[in-house]
């Protein structure tokens, strides 16, 4: 019980290190604020989703559900002759589901030049990775599960973030002061197990907490067509584990758990022509276990061989977890095929849509996606995705009525 | 003198092949001569080939534009449809010349603003494919592009992405077609045929004035070898007391009426910008 609160006091303090961090810079950046260029941009979205199929937990949503997401940013520039500050906090009011509903500063950092090295120093957001279909081996941010569960959306990631590249390839440092937890939908939200993830009550292997200090070093180069990166990783895994127990009252309970792991991951990319080979792989050793997974396939433009104005791209990949079934996880033996055209028209029109098949269940995830601009400064996007075929070995077997269709309108300013 | 000369030549070759070569050599010397005086061609030597011609005006056009260092410059691009509705992007290009090989080139997206922060970093080769990447800025993700449709539109306008990207001279093979007088002042038509198969055009005409070798006007034929597009120059203002710059570019699409202007602003050519402002690493924190 004792460490449960002791681990929960951990990480409360750290949001108010960020709070208390946010707050000095904003008052740093005062005395200089005249000498400065400042940019002010962001959006503003509406968000709604329609469920066609009924739920099959109690108190989820019916058939719909709305939200409203804003984004701003702050982008002050030749802070201190060559610096630039950027922050951009992120926030959304969800209707149903109350863990939908959340706040997160998904930037608020310095970057400076010293000598051949960039500093970023605060909250930012690193991506590393080749692959479309999943992106196995991104590990500096904490994915932003109750955002969508494609798992692009990422929570922003306090760190001092050196990197530096030149002839003989680019190297990047990372220390990662703070650790992020993954948010989940609440007992409201659709798109969760039967009994939802209790956040508050999350465990770590590490006796810091999620105050623990976690560390990441990347070398990466070009040599004879081919783009590769090698990371290491020294920390509390992002990605956690789930404990079932019982509650107070009874009932089960599942409880997010994070271990120490040591993490390489490796990517490479290939290209012939216009055509792009790609691969992500990571090998993770926990106290407990070795994983090793990966991602791989091919990049194909469709105008090598037929000419078109529009930009029209096949994907196929192959993804797959060595954990296989115990626990299930997403994409342990899974084939992905993906297209996606861009018009280039004047109004930026797109349609995206991808396949997952799982070899074993042949369950089918799918997913269609169309945007476009409607108004100078308004993005209509309209999005299908569909579960379908789940088998009860499948993890999407407890989302597999949450299929939705999502329209949006954002308006960037 | 000679004697000498012919008996060693005797041990090598004869002394019908010593006077052909001979022959030649004092040509070639010749034609050396004309071709080193100011413009090309304006002597009129007969015996250049009409290929020659071309890429030797094309060349001494691309040497003219050489030696600036680098350059940044505002972009204004107002597209109109065959309707008169018009719709704007604005973007900053920056140009960095590299000593060995291609231009190094950068296309900030500031307007609209769903895609504000979008950047294409392009390393241009001599020879072989050029290195691309794009900044993504909602992921910042950076992502190598190995297959820029070159000829799709440009952001929706009339530009294709190889009209905007200025390409290196071997990447086309030219012919001289002939002078021609606009408005008092004498051009120079030269005709070029990409060498890229999947270029979007089988040629272009290309007008030189023949007095600072600027390029005035651009003819493209599509594949089916009609006439689908001009390009205008017009605003030519000079820089650094040698490059000169247009500031406004207008593209019109013969076959469907639509077209894009270009106006180019602040020019800058003191930036002093270095290999570090094109690296990929540099792309996450361009602002």
């Amino acid at each position: 019980m004792y460490y449960h609160n002791y681990m929960h006091y951990r990480s409360n303090r750290c949001c108010k290190t960020i709070g208390i961090f946010a707050l000095y810079c904003l008052f740093c950046i005062i005395p200089f604020y005249t000498l400065t260029a400042q940019e002010f941009s962001g959006v503003i979205s509406s968000e709604f989703r329609y469920f066609p199929e009924k739920p099959l937990y109690s108190r989820q949503p019916e058939s719909s559900a709305f939200s409203i997401s804003a984004q701003p940013r702050l982008l002050i520039r030749d802070f201190m002759h060559s610096g630039t500050i950027v922050f951009q906090p992120f926030i959304r009011w969800d209707n149903q589901d109350s863990r939908r509903s959340h706040f997160d500063i998904r930037e608020l950092y310095a970057h400076f030049r010293a000598g051949a090295w960039d500093i970023g120093f605060g909250v930012q957001n690193i991506f590393w990775g080749v692959t479309e279909s999943q992106h196995l081996i991104d590990i500096v941010n904490q994915v932003d599960f109750v955002e969508n569960m494609d798992r692009e959306s990422k929570l922003g990631q306090p760190a001092v973030y050196l990197s530096t590249q030149g002839s003989r390839g680019m190297l990047e440092i990372l220390c990662m002061t703070g650790f992020r937890e993954r948010t989940f939908p609440g007992v409201n939200g659709r798109m969760r197990g039967a009994y939802p993830v209790r956040v508050q009550d999350a465990e770590f292997e590490s006796r810091a907490g999620s105050g623990r200090i976690d560390y990441a070093v990347r070398y990466s180069n070009t040599l004879l067509s081919t783009d590769f990166g090698l990371y290491h990783f020294y920390g509390t895994s992002r990605e956690p584990e789930f404990k079932v127990t019982f509650g107070n009252s009874g009932d089960l309970v599942v409880i997010p758990y994070y271990p120490v792991i040591h993490q390489t991951g490796i990517d490479i990319q290939k290209w012939y022509g216009s055509v792009l080979f790609k691969l992500e792989s990571y090998h993770r050793k926990s106290v407990e276990d070795i994983v090793i997974a990966f991602t791989g396939g091919v990049e194909f433009p469709v105008n090598n061989l037929v000419y078109s104005e529009r930009d029209i791209t096949l994907f196929a990949e192959y993804l797959y977890d060595g954990r296989g079934d115990e626990p299930p996880v997403l994409f342990d033996d899974d084939f992905f095929l993906g297209l996606k055209i861009d018009m280039n028209d004047s109004r930026d029109t797109s349609v995206q849509s991808g396949l997952f098949l799982d070899r074993n269940t042949k369950s089918i995830l799918s997913s269609l996606k169309f945007k476009r601009r409607i108004f100078n400064q308004v993005i209509f996007n309209i999005e299908y995705l569909g579960f379908i075929g789940i088998d009860d070995r499948d993890l999407f077997y407890d989302i597999r009525n949450d299929s939705y269709l999502q329209i949006n309108f954002s308006h960037f300013f | 003198m000679l004697l000498k000369i012919h008996s060693i030549l005797n041990k090598t070759m004869s002394a019908k092949d010593f006077y052909i070569t001979l022959f030649i050599s004092l040509f070639c010397l010749v034609s050396d001569v004309s071709a080193d005086t100011g413009l090309p061609g304006k002597d009129g030597d007969q015996n250049q080939t009409a290929e020659n011609r071309g890429y030797e005006i094309a060349k001494d056009a691309k040497n003219r534009e050489k030696g600036f260092g680098s350059f940044s410059a505002e972009l204004q691009m107002v597209l109109k449809n065959r309707y008169g509705e018009e719709s704007t992007r604005l973007l900053r290009n920056k140009v960095l010349e590299t000593k060995n090989d291609g231009d190094k080139t950068l296309l900030i997206i500031d307007h609209p603003k769903d895609i504000k922060g979008t950047v294409l970093l392009t390393h241009s080769h001599k020879s072989g494919q050029d290195d691309q990447w794009l900044y993504l800025p909602g992921l910042n993700r950076v992502k190598r592009v190995a297959s820029r449709n070159r000829s799709g539109p440009f952001m929706g306008s009339e530009f294709a992405f190889e009209d905007l990207i200025s390409t290196e001279l071997d990447k086309y093979t030219y012919r001289y077609l002939k002078d021609e007088e606009i408005n008092g002042i004498g051009h120079f038509v030269i005709e070029r045929i990409p060498k890229d198969n999947k270029s979007g055009y089988t040629r272009q005409l290309v007008w030189y004035d023949s007095e600072e070798l600027r390029i005035q006007k651009i003819d493209y034929y599509d594949r089916k070898k009609s006439l689908l597009k001009t390009l205008s120059y017009f605003d030519y203002k000079l820089y650094m007391n040698k490059y000169w710059r247009a500031h406004r570019m207008e593209m019109v699409n013969h076959q469907t009426g639509k077209s894009t202007v270009l106006h180019w602003a602040d020019f800058d050519f003191t930036g002093g910008l270095s290999e570090r402002d094109f690296s990929v690493n540099n792309l996450k924190f361009l602002k």
